[in-house]
């Protein structure tokens, strides 16, 4: 930039400047010369103001500042939120600006805000919309490692923590430093110094290793050089305990992979080990003695770059720097020349290759096997050979020879060893959500006889048109990314049915997750047929389709659909992994939910007690599963009305999802959901009250406010406040649920018709039996049109038709309305259940107003035995039908049989019943017919 | 938004040291406008600025009655709080860049374009404030062109200036500002 200029020479030149721009072009230079007459300095200036007048420049144009990559990188970070966090509280640190930001989670800058010594630290928060299931795993696991890692080359791990919107943190000790590459290139280190500095890299790791951790994202910018020159490694967010138990070795965790430090395990989803680390290892030292990436791929793009990994050679270290070919930059960096790298290194080129021809080739190309167990066995062997060849001693690792690298690359393409489901689960992350248990590792052992490569192409396809550049700087939804794969999978995965069937479940099943379960139900449809059609397929793969497909039927209450599909899975589940084995008790468990919708609740309690007992013993009562299992156990007897017991059970299940999923999850969110219900019809309003109010926002944020979940936490909590006459508010709580079942569900859902049904109650409340009336009749049409006649639902609704009906003064149109909600009753309950008992009681009272008195009398002789005892129900359900029983049989003259039967209940009833029976006696002993009859 | 509106009509009545209390207060809503819209995936890559100002605006103008002249100060004010988000965004960039405290920093797409463009904006930014020394009124307009995206319309609007004014000083405010940025040996880039 240039020198400033002074306050008298700006005013003069830019004075100059106007006159010369008020003159015609070709008068201009005449203009210049005349005013600024010897000044040379002034003339020479003017002239290039005028001429930069006189020209244009892109950089500064209108609206310059908002274009281009940087532009959209700042809208990117305003739109993620957080730039709005500077200055915020988390936890007890204050954020000061941010650091830097990977895939999954941004570094802040950010200090203790509860001491005096304003320690700086790092603070990595967890991307919004990231926190799926499988992050807050991650997570927890990294503060579980980090408070394990305590050496002094690995950052430490200071705190850990939930903010108070439900985003993970964790907080590190602050490493001020430059990567470890950039700090060698800056100080032209050369090769024996870099070793050096190596070797501290792989003792931290190594003591990782010690400890059961692998770091499995070694690459330069998680490795920072302080100035005072010491090494540090960061960030183990994606490393893993080498100590869990055996699935966890096949399971691969989502991860944002860094493509060009990726092992050739970690992308065809092989056992990540401490192999992996001295992979990157292999590739990190590989920079560090070239400044070149080991293979020369096509191009940057990330499938190029993963193809690159997996299939090509790596270069011999003295062939990249020898200058006879082009350096290959690592993926994303501009290639370096042959001689920036010699310079940084202090050395020319021609003595690097030297250098690095023989041992050091050996070395790096040991690390960087494409087989695991062809690496070094340990980085602790690593280590040993680097100081070997530091010391000029004979090296351990051999040169690979020409035989075995021709057969590896036989067998390489004969039988493919990636598999798909890796990337799959990346898939699920991705989109931020994670109850992804179906069938995950079916459809993963399917897809290891797959050709895998494609299936990686595939889903790095549809990654890369979420990457900001592809997709302008939008965001791309998780719907979209799900219809772009869906889209995909006819055209790039033609001609592979068993690889279009896999993805098709897992895509079909994440859109059941975000609730689109018309894309999730055509999608698992056809991967059924598929497989159907493909037999050879393991019957295992099938199972995991049908199981999906029943759960999207079950969502949409279908329940015929929904049970042939899922017998069937169960059948193939029990067959192949026995009765007890989790992924069977979950296909009982969604069969138990179909049971309770068709009414069935005493199959459908049996099949969650066996869930649950079967969740509880193989994955242990701290397990997220088990806890979700107790909670639909809890709604079958909550169903059975036993509301006692099921708070005891929603208790517990609440425990155990605050225990593994967290207290905001909306798993927990849905049991605290379900235990309002039997609070409320326990009494206990004013807990249920608090509770929906509580858990309404927890669930929207959960599910989506969208989700149907939504609409059955205002519709019940609509129910309560009707119960309490706060009418209005009810109502609008019911507008809203109706909005969102409507839109997800189709306007013709049960769930709609109980909205119906439910305002239809309030307008009963409200004495406007018209409108009830044309609500009710709209909760059956519904009803039955989706279970047909005869089902529990149609049978409450009819009533309360028939209730409306009765009202208007319509008796007579009432009476067959609520003889058929009696029979349906009579036939789901049995016909000495209460429910029954319900009906004939007001069936009773309309037919007394229709005069029809020994119709009423029978009616109510089955009624009174069918109600039940106790100071709830015995006034309402035994006392009152029975004074109404007498009166009747009074009205006709039987006032004998009258007074006997209240004389009966008088000494039977509740306290408190006693005044009401006694004034029923003197009415009926005062009658007429009484008087005649004792008359006489 | 109150005080927002309060520091406005301050700023109309004479008060100068109320537009320097406004911007931070409307660098604020930028940032959250700008989260928003971008969030629901209406935003062009180049942000939409005017859209941005335009939505505050009206936000404010629906809660007092603020008549025309109002408007332009507030044009003139958001450009100025535009300004300063993206030098900050460059300043950080740059400086994580740098190594400054340096954590990992993303590989995003085309990193060395936006570098580029970020250290750019810098050098703007300082250029413009050396302008603002001799000229306030020119750095005015370049915050209105430049970094705001006005139209010349608009910039006249929000500096209560003639159009010929706007158009002939932000032809020499940028000639000023290549003279700043390149020194006697940027005539290439002419």
């Amino acid at each position: 930039m240039a020198e400033p200029i002074s306050e008298s020479r700006w005013r003069a030149a830019d004075r100059i400047l106007d006159r010369v721009l008020d003159s015609p072009a070709e008068r201009r230079r005449a203009v210049i010369a005349e005013v600024c007459g010897d000044d040379e300095e002034l003339r020479t200036l003017v002239e290039r103001l005028v001429a930069r007048c006189e020209g244009d420049d892109t950089r500064l144009g209108p609206g310059g500042a908002l274009d281009g990559a940087f532009a959209a990188a700042v809208g990117r970070e305003l739109a993620d939120g957080s730039a709005e966090l500077r200055g915020a509280l988390v936890g007890r640190y204050r954020v000061l600006r941010e650091l830097g930001r990977g895939g999954m989670a941004v570094v802040y800058l950010a200090e203790r805000a509860d001491d005096d010594f304003h320690q700086l630290v790092a603070l990595k928060l967890i991307q919004p919309g990231a926190d799926g299931e499988h992050m807050l795993e991650r997570f927890h696991r990294e503060r579980q490692i980090l408070a394990l890692a305590r050496h002094p080359n690995i950052a430490q791990l200071l705190d850990a923590g939930i903010t108070a919107d439900g985003r993970s943190f964790i907080v590190m000790e602050l490493v001020e430093g430059e990567p470890v590459d950039v700090f060698c290139d800056a100080r032209r280190l050369g090769l024996r110094r870099r070793l050096r500095i190596f070797l501290e890299i792989a003792r931290a790791v190594e003591y990782a290793h010690r400890n059961l951790v692998v770091h499995r994202d070694i690459k330069p910018s998680n490795i920072l050089v302080t100035g005072d020159g010491d090494v540090k490694l960061l960030d183990f967010g994606i490393a893993k305990l080498l100590d869990d138990d055996a699935a966890e070795h096949t399971r691969t965790h989502l991860r944002a992979m860094t493509p060009a430090f990726a092992s050739p395990e970690q992308i065809s989803g092989g056992a990540i080990t401490t192999a992996t680390d001295i992979y990157q290892l292999g590739v990190l030292l590989y920079l560090l003695l070239t400044g070149c990436w080991p293979y020369a791929a096509g191009s940057p793009a990330t499938a190029s770059v993963l193809l690159a990994i997996r299939e090509l050679a790596p270069l011999r270290p003295s062939t990249a720097v020898g200058g006879r070919r082009e350096p290959t930059p690592l993926p994303g960096r501009q290639a370096p020349t042959a001689g920036e790298i010699a310079a940084s290194r202090s050395a020319p080129a021609s003595r690097l290759r030297r250098e690095l021809d023989g041992d050091l080739d050996t070395i790096v190309l040991t690390c960087l096997r494409k087989a695991p167990e062809r690496r070094y066995p340990s980085v602790a062997q690593l280590i040993v050979d680097i100081e070997r060849f530091l010391d000029g001693r004979t090296i351990s690792a051999r040169p690979d020879t020409i035989g075995y690298r021709l057969s590896t690359f036989v067998r390489r393409h004969s039988a493919a060893t990636a598999t798909a489901a890796a990337s799959a689960v990346v898939v699920v992350g991705l989109v931020g959500f994670s109850t992804f248990e179906v069938g995950r590792e079916r459809d993963r052992a399917r897809l290891e006889a797959a050709k895998a490569g494609e299936v990686s192409t595939f889903l790095h396809g549809l990654f890369q048109v979420s990457a900001p550049n592809r997709s302008r700087g939008e965001q791309v939804t998780a719907r979209e990314l799900l219809d772009r794969g869906a889209e995909r999978i006819e055209t790039e995965l033609a001609g592979q049915p068993e690889l279009q069937a896999a993805m098709m479940t897992v895509i079909g099943d994440t859109y059941r997750e975000l609730a689109h379960y018309d894309e999730a139900g055509a999608l698992l449809e056809r991967a059924v047929e598929i497989r159907r059609r493909h037999p050879g397929d393991r019957e295992l793969d099938l199972a995991a389709s049908l199981f999906a497909l029943g759960r999207v039927h079950e969502r949409l209450r279908d329940t015929e659909a929904a049970r042939a599909v899922l017998e069937e899975a169960l059948a193939l589940r029990e067959a192949a992994l026995g009765p007890a084995h989790p992924d069977t008790a979950r296909v009982r468990d969604v069969l138990g939910l179909v049971a309770s919708y068709d009414g069935d609740l005493e199959t459908a309690r049996r099949l969650h007690e066996e869930a649950v007992a079967d969740l509880a013993a193989a994955l242990g009562k701290d397990h997220v599963d088990y806890g979700a299992a107790l909670n639909r156990l809890a709604g079958v007897v909550q169903d059975q009305r036993e509301f006692e017991a099921s708070i005891v059970l929603f208790d517990e299940a609440i425990a155990v999802l605050e225990r593994s999923a967290g207290d905001d999850h909306p798993y927990t969110a849905a049991a605290k959901f379900n235990l309002a219900h039997s609070l409320r019809n326990t009494g206990q309003i004013e807990r249920a009250d608090a509770l929906y109010t509580e858990v309404l926002p927890l669930i929207a944020r959960g599910f989506g406010p969208e989700h149907p979940a939504v609409g059955m936490v205002l519709n019940n909590h609509s129910n309560l406040l009707r119960e309490q006459g706060r009418l209005d508010e009810a109502e609008a709580k019911l507008g809203q649920a109706m909005a969102i079942w409507t839109a997800a569900l189709g306007p013709d859902h049960p769930q709609v018709g109980w909205i119906f049904n439910n305002l239809g109650l309030i307008a009963t409340e409200r004495g406007d039996h018209l409108a009830a009336r044309d609500h009710f009749q709209r909760s059956v049409d519904i009803a039955e049109a989706a279970y047909g006649p005869d089902h529990a639902d149609v049978a409450t609704q009819l009533k309360n038709l028939g209730g409306a009906l009765h009202a208007l003064g319509d008796s007579e149109a009432a009476i067959p309305l609520m003889e058929r909600a009696l029979a349906i009753r009579e036939r789901v309950y049995g016909s000495d259940h209460s429910y029954v008992g319900a009906i004939l009681r007001e069936l009773a009272v309309v037919r007394l107003d229709l005069g029809d008195h020994p119709g009423a009398i029978a009616d109510l002789e089955r009624a009174i035995p069918l109600g039940r005892d106790g100071p709830d129900h015995r006034h309402d359900e035994v006392t009152m039908p029975t004074i109404q029983l007498a009166r009747t049989l009074a009205a006709i003259g039987r006032t004998g049989e009258a007074a006997a039967r209240l004389e009966a209940e008088r000494s039977a009833c509740l306290e408190s019943s006693r005044p009401a029976v006694d004034a029923a006696l003197a009415v009926v002993k005062g009658s007429p017919s009484h008087r005649e009859s004792v008359a006489g | 938004m109150d005080g927002v509106t309060e520091l406005l009509l301050a700023y109309r009545d004479g008060d100068r040291e109320a537009f320097d209390r406004l911007v931070p207060l409307l660098y604020d809503d930028l940032r959250r406008i700008a989260h928003w819209q971008l969030r629901r995936g209406r935003s062009s890559p180049t942000m939409g600025t005017t859209v941005l100002v335009h939505e505050i605006y009206l936000k404010m103008a629906d809660q007092r009655s603020l008549d025309a002249r109002d408007r332009g100060h507030f044009l003139a004010i958001s450009a100025h709080a535009m300004r300063q988000v993206m030098a900050d965004h460059a300043r950080r960039r740059t400086a994580a860049k740098r190594g400054g405290a340096a954590q990992p920093v993303p590989l995003d797409e085309a990193p060395e374009i936006a570098d580029g463009q970020a250290r750019h904006l810098l050098d703007v930014d300082r250029a413009l404030s050396e302008l603002a020394r001799h000229s306030d009124r020119m750095a005015r307009i370049v915050e209105c062109r430049f970094f705001a995206g006005y139209t010349e319309e608009e910039t006249a609007e929000a500096l209560d200036l003639s159009l010929r004014t706007v158009q002939r000083d932000w032809m020499k405010a940028r000639a000023w500002l290549r003279e700043a940025l390149d020194g006697s040996d940027g005539r290439a880039d002419l």
